[in-house]
């Protein structure tokens, strides 16, 4: 019996031996320097996995966009404007019908050619399946008039047409797609192998229609602990995550050599939601109150420390938009301001204790969030700067589903949430949160027909100069209204190895990886 | 010729109460051939005695004196020279059968193992001797009972398979410890049977506390009290006479005799009473008794005893 | 021997009758509405038009009574239909065995890891008792046990990946060896330290028997005596442990699979909570469940097979 068990032992031990030997090809060596290696050269990422490869279904899915296998017609360009990409032109020819030209000879990754079929194919099915929000209903219909030019009908002028079709769930797929393990597309790389939950590969379109590719391909693989991921960056095993690192590991990420640490805006804002259905926050001057209550420098000053980067939000679109309205930024910090619309409104320290009262009892509020991420850092924040002016605060944390609950029956107080003001850098998105069929706007119990009004011209607005007219005022009504208060914008960290450049940061804050993408050691 | 001799033998055990000196001391001879009881009641540190001679008890205790079996002290032996003589030479028949049997070995394989111990036989080899040893003992349909566990045997048959253990490799010495306690009296006489069978042409040390299973099987008695043998004789003269107050008071509790029990309860073997141990016990304690150990005289006859009552008598 | 077989596996019916019961209610419970859930947009809360919600709740049967839909999921699963996921549409079963083919290989990596230094180390600390080796033994079997999952792993990762420069951090990688190195050892450790107790104290209990005193009478030298007397013996509740162990393992530990990376059934699970992938977690859960009882039902039926001493009374 001790044989075997001994012998046991030892294959075991010989067996771990063994396995650790295997050469292990997964790390970047330091390769000859200075050389632009062209034909081996495998960039590796960490990324948010998904099972769906249905671009216009799946909103994570949705991210082989970024990562380089599908494409749209139109893409955002550095200074925000929607730019040709796989469409040629599209021209209005009067208020309810555009022409869409396509580009010639691009073909997909299995040699299908890329043409109005394609794109009627891909639109119909997001028609079809009417998933994401079914907010694409204001085009009436979409009419093939030659292999490369579709004439588009709209329920009322659009403006925004071209900014709509930079959105990643319209990248056009080819009509061979089975969308089961793989996604046909027309960009410049194509998959290689799929290996769920385990990896992704990419590897070069030698047939890319925008010209020579890089990289020789791509892997992917997934990274949901945040710690674990630091980690394969510090090993070297990645050389990107798409996820970020935690902020408390920005000091030692800064540490390691390979790696650039930088931070980013994500376009995400965090904002309390107000339950203006409730009193008292049914009355304007105690939401003004609250946002004047608050000091954001501060806040974020806590929760970033010394990363750099951390922003303030004084008005609902972040100022690095040209979109922006500077006149409207007006959520600042000023107690005495606060202090004096809680009076107004029937809140105050009637016994001198230092809290406020309101009705007879102490003013007490309930504030809701998430347990990831900030959420929680920032509202405890929040809780003590309200408590320091004298409001009591309450904490639930909870998830996003009790959230959406609560906020359908507009049972809670105050909701700690996130939301990207501008999606793809579109104003038009604003609708998806002050509109009065918008989730954010109906679970706040706010509807303005004012408003309306300004949202629906901005969106159907042909000039430059009357749309932006339209979505400042939309910007200053909400700074009026605030059935929101905007708190601060999500700023995250990340890691990149210097061997990997040229990876696109477009204004949106997310990461693409383009033909231009390369490796140097 | 002396097979065993035993020599200022003291065992003490250290505890959280204090030092237990369970066996202090013990000087015996004892004749090849002969087969010797130790009697005494629990507490007398009989078992502990049977232990200590094939040094089978637990390394906290302190063991002086010597034990020389045919010429060697097994005292100061090294424990390889030691092991060989274990089951070879001298064999064990251990107390409680049921504690002593593995319960999750076949009775055939304990047996099998102690047969084989220190021989290389085949598996086959060892089946057959086991075959032969469980006939020896008389375990009937040995070749069924072989693949059986402990707990499926009765408790007579479970002696006879410890003293299948014991006799396994023929050892000149056996040393039987408690061999029927707990038995009936039916089982009792046929493991008395089958002991005096086993011993014959052996060197049997028994440890008992019943008087009639030594009678039986025993050339000459031992009685221990507290650690001392305080009266060595042939079992003839003993029935006849006793000599040391405590036997005879051991003699008296005998259902058949009256069961008479003595006086008090058996000391501490912590905390020794001074003088003579059974002093305070004994129905004819003189004063002497109370502050001088009695050493253990030698009277004429042979017989040999632990009390001042005879100190003339060397 | 048979009658309590019988008797187990009418137990082992039940109570799996009733986890299913258990899992399916969760859609229920939650107060989610399973076809806003599966169209919606987490990110913007976008959500398509009722009519096409409607559709969806048709198609999934989710309006008809709730008997009605437990009878027709209950009995798809008899006939091997797990259902499919509410993302991908994809069906559950072939999910399944992908995932927890990888969970089984990491799961007896880490039980032979477990079996051939936590025994060991038990035995070496009860023949020490109280000794230096002992006491160190059983700090590390504590500490281990005391540590959180995580922190275990992320202290491993820093020692063996980063610093060591050998492994690799996480990740199912091509599924050799190496990869399963580091969650193996952290998947390990998380039982480590009860069974290398458990088979300590039990030597301890054993060394004391007087079967042991009777071997060393019989001349066998000490080594046979602790391998063939001892452990044999302090190893029978031990095999138990080590069942239930592997079988918990089995289960996937969610923390291990998630710090690493490693796409096993525990991960799969964590992904349709998150999702909120009803018909994944429903048969995961199943699943799992019945592994885990169908373990269970084994370790008792070992147990009685390797101690003589129920087997042949059961018997008699």
């Amino acid at each position: 019996m001790r044989l075997t068990a001994v012998l046991a032992a030892a294959a075991m031990l010989g067996g771990m031996l063994a396995g650790c030997g295997s050469n292990d090809s997964s790390k970047s060596g330091k390769g000859e320097t200075g050389k632009v290696q062209q034909n081996e050269d495998i960039a590796k990422f960490i990324y948010q996995v998904t099972d769906s490869f249905d671009t216009s279904i799946n909103y994570i899915a949705a991210s082989w966009v970024t990562y380089g296998v599908a494409e749209t017609l139109f893409e955002v360009d550095e200074e925000g404007n929607a730019v040709p990409l796989l469409a040629d032109s599209m021209e209005m020819k009067d208020d309810l019908h555009w022409t869409l030209k396509l580009k010639e000879g691009i073909k997909f990754h299995d040699g299908t050619p890329f043409n109005a079929d394609a794109v009627l194919f891909t639109f119909d099915r997001l028609a079809a399946t009417g998933e994401i929000g079914g907010n694409f209903d204001f085009i009436v219909s979409m009419d093939k008039k030659d292999d490369y030019t579709i004439e588009i009908t709209t329920t009322e002028a659009y403006g925004a047409l071209k900014e709509r079709f930079c959105e990643y769930k319209t990248a056009i797929v080819s009509p061979t797609n089975k969308f089961e393990d793989t996604l046909i597309g027309t960009g410049p790389f194509k998959f290689k192998e799929t290996q769920k939950d385990v990896k992704n590969v990419v590897e070069k379109n030698d047939d890319y229609w925008g010209g020579d590719v890089k990289l020789a391909g791509a892997e992917f693989y997934p990274g949901e602990d945040e710690m674990t991921r630091s980690f394969q960056l510090y090993n070297n095993e990645v050389d990107f995550s798409i996820l970020n690192i935690p902020i408390t590991e920005y000091e030692n990420a800064k540490t390691k050599e390979q790696l650039d640490v930088f931070t980013l805006d994500c376009d995400y804002t965090h904002i309390m939601i107000l339950n203006t259905t409730k009193a008292p926050f049914d009355n304007k001057d105690v939401r003004h109150a609250f946002s004047y209550a608050i000091d954001r420098e501060q806040l974020v000053n806590s929760i970033y420390g010394n990363v750099e980067g951390g922003v303030p939000s004084f008005g609902v679109v972040p100022v690095k938009y040209s979109w922006s309205n500077p006149d409207a930024c007006t959520a600042v910090y000023d107690r005495e301001k606060a202090l004096e619309l809680f009076r107004n409104a029937g809140i105050e320290d009637t016994d001198g204790d230092g809290m406020l009262e309101y009705e007879g009892a102490p003013f007490t509020v309930t504030i809701m969030t998430y347990e990831t991420g900030l959420y929680k850092n920032a509202v405890e924040i929040l809780q003590s700067q309200l408590k320091d002016i004298g409001v009591n605060v309450e904490l639930e944390i909870t998830t996003w589903d009790v959230t959406d609950q609560k906020m359908s029956d507009k049972d809670y107080d105050i909701n700690f949430d996130s939301v990207p003001f501008l999606e793809f850098g579109s104003p038009v998105s604003l609708a998806n949160k002050f509109g009065s069929d918008a989730y954010f706007a109906l679970g706040a119990g706010y509807a303005s027909e004012e408003m309306d009004l300004a949202l629906e011209e901005g969106s159907k607005a042909l000039e430059e100069e009357t749309r932006k007219e339209k979505y400042d005022k939309v910007q200053e009504i909400a700074m009026e209204d605030m059935p929101f208060i905007p708190v601060f914008e999500v700023v995250k960290v990340y890691a990149m190895n210097k061997r990997l450049h040229d990876m696109d940061l477009n204004t949106y804050s997310v990461f693409k990886l383009t033909k231009d993408t390369y490796i140097q050691d | 010729m002396n097979i065993m001799e035993i020599t200022d033998l003291y065992v003490g055990f250290p505890t959280k109460d204090g030092l237990v000196k369970a066996v202090n001391t013990i000087d015996l001879i004892i004749e090849e051939g002969e087969n010797i009881g130790i009697l005494g009641e629990s507490g007398s540190g009989k078992s502990v005695f049977a232990d200590s001679i094939l040094r089978l008890i637990k390394d906290q205790t302190v063991t002086k004196g010597t034990v020389v079996y045919r010429g060697q002290n097994l005292m100061e032996m090294d424990k390889k020279e030691l092991r060989g003589l274990r089951g070879k030479e001298l064999g064990m028949i251990m107390q409680n059968p049921s504690s002593s049997l593995n319960p999750s070995l076949t009775i055939g394989n304990q047996i099998g193992e102690a047969a084989a111990v220190h021989e290389r036989i085949n598996k086959k080899e060892r089946n057959k001797k086991t075959l032969e040893i469980l006939e020896k003992v008389r375990i009937k349909n040995a070749k069924q009972r072989m693949k059986e566990y402990a707990h499926q045997f009765s408790g007579g048959m479970k002696e006879r398979a410890v003293i299948a253990m014991g006799i396994a490799q023929s050892p000149r010495f056996l040393i039987a410890d408690e061999p029927t306690k707990g038995l009936d009296t039916l089982v009792k006489y046929k493991v008395v049977q089958l002991l005096k069978e086993v011993s014959e042409n052996k060197t049997m040390l028994l440890i008992t506390h019943d008087l009639d299973v030594a009678e039986q099987i025993c050339d000459r008695i031992g009685i221990l009290y507290l650690g001392e043998f305080v009266e060595i004789s042939a079992v003839d003269a003993l029935y006849r006479t006793q000599l040391h107050p405590y036997t005879e008071g051991f003699f008296k509790a005998m259902p058949k005799n009256g069961m008479l029990p003595i006086e008090g309860l058996p000391g501490s073997l912590i905390d020794l009473p001074e003088g003579c141990r059974f002093h305070p016990r004994c129905p004819k304690c003189m004063e002497r008794c109370k502050k001088e150990h009695p050493p253990l005289y030698t009277k004429q006859d042979g017989r040999k005893v632990r009390c001042f009552l005879y100190a003339d008598s060397e | 021997m048979w009658r309590f077989i019988g008797r187990r596996l009418v137990q082992f019916i039940g109570i799996l009758f009733l986890v299913s019961i258990v899992c399916f209610s969760i859609n229920f419970i939650t107060p989610i509405d399973t076809a806003k859930r599966a169209l919606g947009d987490p990110m913007t809360h976008s959500l398509p038009d009722e009519t096409i919600l409607e559709r969806f709740r048709e198609e999934k049967g989710l309006n008809r009574p709730l008997h009605e839909q437990y009878l027709e999921w209950l009995g798809k699963i008899l006939h091997g239909d797990l259902g499919e996921s509410l993302i991908t549409g994809e069906p559950v079963g072939e999910d399944i065995v992908y995932h927890f083919e990888k969970t089984f290989s990491l799961a007896v990596f880490a039980m032979g890891l477990t079996l051939v230094f936590a025994i060991p180390l038990g035995i070496l600390c009860a023949l020490r008792q109280n000794k230096f080796i002992d006491y160190i033994g059983r700090l590390l079997a504590m500490t281990a046990v005391s540590m959180p999952g995580f922190w275990v792993s992320y202290l491993l990762i820093i020692a063996l990946a980063l610093k060591g420069g050998i492994l690799p951090v996480a990740g199912y990688g091509d599924g050799s060896l190496k990869y399963m190195v580091i969650p193996g050892i952290a998947l390990s450790l998380m039982s480590f330290g009860t069974v290398m107790k458990m088979m300590r104290n039990n030597m301890v209990d054993v060394m004391k028997e007087d079967y042991m005193i009777t071997a060393e009478a019989k001349g066998l030298h000490p080594f046979q005596i602790i391998m063939k007397h001892g452990v044999k013996n302090a190893l029978i509740s031990v095999i138990t442990l080590a069942g239930m162990t592997f079988a918990s393992m089995l289960a996937g530990s969610a923390v291990i699979e998630k710090i690493f990376a490693w796409p096993g059934i525990g991960h799969m699970i964590l992904s349709g909570i998150e999702n909120k992938d009803f018909p994944v977690v429903q048969a995961c859960v199943i699943v799992v469940s019945a592994i885990y009882l169908m373990i269970n039902f084994l370790v008792d039926i070992l147990y009685i097979i390797i101690n003589p001493r129920i087997r042949y009374d059961k018997e008699n």
